[in-house]
């Protein structure tokens, strides 16, 4: 009886929100047909961009009340060796390719988590999906096998993300149906119908293999990694008492879980990539947490290590106007203001997504 | 099949539908529906807000060719409104050719004092007219080094400028003199870091919401002295073969009007077949014309000569363009610049002699 009159004031309340905003955007297209019907462009331009910018706040805020549980459901699914979990949880609209528009810093962010949802297919189950909204995107990661840890000789480094194992999940605001992949699904793994194809995120084609699956008709899940699509496939279905990224991480305490994105790596002994970039210069680092802001241009991360790990930065001019502040020992705050997709390269390097350029 | 596509066109972008719909959604409770509605009312609405900004685009490019020398060799007009932004980082006009080209010598011109002025301000139209070149032959890179002699610049604003106090007057408008020191690349030598030299400006308020931004002070004064007394004859007389090649309508477009020291001589590179975008010996003239919102470049090249198959390992003009020869004498060059990236605006603004300014 308490939990059904519980339910009913949360409804209540649901609907109470939602009427202010109704009411706000009717009164805005009002005044925008006032503004149309007089021809007056100059006033309707001010008034649909204060009309598109209320309606994606009443989208995200209609689609957000989920995420949180989903997020964490996410967490619990992934491997307990996963090393990176990055959420983006502020809807957005998958874009198309060959967007010649310089990219916010939240927009190159997302990239990275969208990277397992554009390679699978060849790129044509993206295609297929360009123009749906996502309402939240996470993506787990671990340090893979390496096949490039003894090329040839004289081999170069192939340009691209540098290989990782790892699952994304894209929950969508509305059911993109099977028929994005254009073929029937390739094998069943504990009831998950499973596409399985050749892709890759660098330019050494075909490199990985990619189980892709719908977790609900909203929902789709990618992984790069059979044993890593198997293991969350199988954590889904049996409650598991461990999970990974424990909250007693000191990496938790500085993730701003209401950031469009945020993201935490953990560092492992494996995690050698970072070194080998040269980007992770503290060997005593121990992990970072980042977060984007909704403002799509400000970002910060907090990095775990006992030397300032950003003392060169300054010197970067497409990082100018960074602060690098330490909050407290061992602390260390990288902060933007400013537009800048390089910050979103940067930050996801360090959580290991690193792409060489 | 073109009018049902037109139509077809027109009625997504109709703002009394779109406005429709947003309210249908926002009606049947979808969010996201409503949404995807505000998105596409705002791009419409944006798109007839600066469609109504340049309704007199025709009237005032006439004027601009009015005012400019007669000897004018080329000239183009950007009629995409824009918001000046000063702190825009670089690369974010890398993505936006035109723009950049729109303000890259009023941004450096005085240490971008006029240009940080106007922070905050639309430009609904800019439009340019140069001519004399010295180019270097010997260096090919596109964008192309700044070879204009004489060169310049018309934004038109929506508003009065409200001017700092200015340097001087010529015809008694205001005027700051702007100098800007800039990389000289005609002058770069293999192995050599090229020059820094000074560069002149003067930019003028001709008229309240008018700025004219010339490298010479007499040529300016010309301008501003045609634009007070009128003037009989006007640049590119309108018989010039090049115009039937303009499209006025597009959001970009140029043309240029090849004088003899702009061609190669006999015997120079490049004399018996076009190595664009540097003109062969028998060209005429060249229109240009692009579109940033389906992100398309059209080239009209006029000369009987041939285009020359390669310039080095690679031949960037058939990779970048579509190439073909609709009649004698004309040559078609298209681009799909969503994906082939900015280096196609940069090649046709070399075309019309327009290089870096930096």
């Amino acid at each position: 009886m308490r939990r059904g009159f519980a339910l009913v004031v949360l409804a209540c309340g649901t609907l109470l929100a939602q009427a202010p905003a109704a009411s706000n955007l009717t009164k805005l297209a009002d005044d925008l047909d006032d503004a149309i019907q007089a021809g007056d462009w100059a006033r309707a331009v001010e008034i649909s961009r204060t009309l598109r910018v209320a309606a994606i706040e009443a989208r995200d805020a209609s689609l957000s009340g989920q995420g949180g549980e989903l997020a964490e459901s996410i967490l619990s699914w992934l491997p307990v060796d996963t090393e990176a979990y990055v959420v983006a949880q502020r809807p957005f609209k998958l874009p198309e390719e060959n967007i010649v528009q310089v990219p916010s810093t939240l927009d190159a962010a997302r990239g990275f988590v969208l990277g397992l949802l554009l390679a699978p297919e060849k790129g044509k189950l993206a295609k297929a999906l360009v123009g749906s909204t996502i309402r939240l995107a996470a993506i787990g990661r671990r340090s893979g096998a390496e096949p490039e840890e003894n090329p040839p000789p004289n081999t170069p480094v192939p340009f691209g993300m540098v290989p990782y194992e790892g699952c994304g999940v894209y929950a969508f605001a509305e059911p993109p149906g099977e028929r994005v992949f254009g073929r029937p699904p390739d094998r069943s793994v504990l009831g998950l119908r499973v596409w399985v194809s050749k892709g890759s995120q660098n330019d050494t084609p075909d490199r990985e293999t990619y189980e892709v699956a719908f977790l609900k008709p909203d929902v789709i899940i990618s992984c790069n990694n059979q044993a890593f699509f198997e293991q969350m496939a199988a954590r889904m279905h049996a409650p598991v008492s461990i999970r990974a990224l424990p909250a007693s991480l000191p990496e938790w305490r500085h993730v701003n879980r209401s950031a469009a994105l945020w993201g935490l790596c953990h560092y492992s002994e494996k995690l050698a990539v970072l070194a080998m970039m040269g980007i992770q210069n503290d060997p005593h680092a121990t992990g970072i947490s980042v977060e984007f802001g909704s403002d799509e241009k400000s970002a910060k991360a907090f990095l775990l290590a006992q030397s300032d790990p950003w003392a060169d930065a300054g010197a970067n001019p497409e990082l100018s106007g960074a602060k690098v502040l330490q909050t407290s020992p061992g602390v260390w705050v990288f902060s933007v203001t400013d537009r800048s997709p390089v910050v979103a390269l940067l930050f996801m390097a360090y959580l290991g997504f690193v792409v060489v350029i | 099949m073109h009018e049902i596509v037109f139509l077809f066109l027109l009625a997504q972008s109709d703002p009394s539908k779109l406005l429709r719909d947003f309210r249908t959604a926002v009606a049947e409770n979808s969010p996201s529906a409503a949404a995807d509605a505000a998105d596409k009312l705002d791009q419409a609405i944006r798109a007839r807000y600066q469609a109504w900004l340049v309704r007199d685009a025709s009237q005032r490019v006439d004027e601009f060719l009015s005012w400019l020398p007669d000897d004018t060799e080329t000239f183009w007009v950007n009629q995409e409104p824009f918001l000046v932004n000063p702190d825009e980082p670089p690369e974010a006009l890398y993505a936006k050719p035109v723009q950049r080209f729109s303000t890259d010598r009023l941004a450096a011109a005085g240490d971008g004092k006029i240009y940080r002025a106007l922070a905050g301000r639309t430009i609904r139209m800019v439009a340019s007219g140069a001519k004399e070149y010295r180019e270097n032959r010997k260096i090919l890179m596109t964008p192309g080094p700044q070879t204009l002699r004489e060169v310049v610049y018309f934004y038109l604003l929506t508003e009065p400028f409200d001017a700092p106090p200015a340097d001087e007057t010529i015809e008694n408008r205001p005027v700051w003199k702007a100098p800007a020191k800039i990389t000289d690349w005609t002058q770069q030598r293999p192995r050599q870091e090229p020059p820094k030299i000074d560069d002149d400006n003067w930019i003028a308020l001709a008229r309240p919401d008018l700025l004219i931004l010339s490298n010479r002070r007499d040529v300016l004064s010309t301008v501003l002295a045609r634009i007070g007394q009128g003037a009989e004859s006007r640049a590119l007389p309108a018989h010039l073969g090049e115009w039937q090649h303009v499209n006025r309508g597009a959001s970009f477009w140029g043309l240029r009007h090849y004088s003899a020291p702009a061609k190669p001589k006999p015997g120079e590179r490049g004399y018996e077949a076009a190595d664009l975008p540097r003109a062969d010996g028998s060209a005429t003239g060249a229109s240009v014309q692009f579109d940033p919102s389906s992100l398309r470049l059209e080239i009209e090249y006029l000369s009987t000569a041939p285009l020359a198959k390669s310039r080095g390992p690679i031949d960037s003009l058939r990779t970048e363009f579509q190439v073909d020869q609709p009649s004698a004498g004309v040559w078609h060059l298209i681009s799909d610049v969503k994906a082939r990236g900015s280096y196609p605006v940069l090649f046709a603004m070399q075309l019309l002699g327009y290089g870096e300014y930096r």
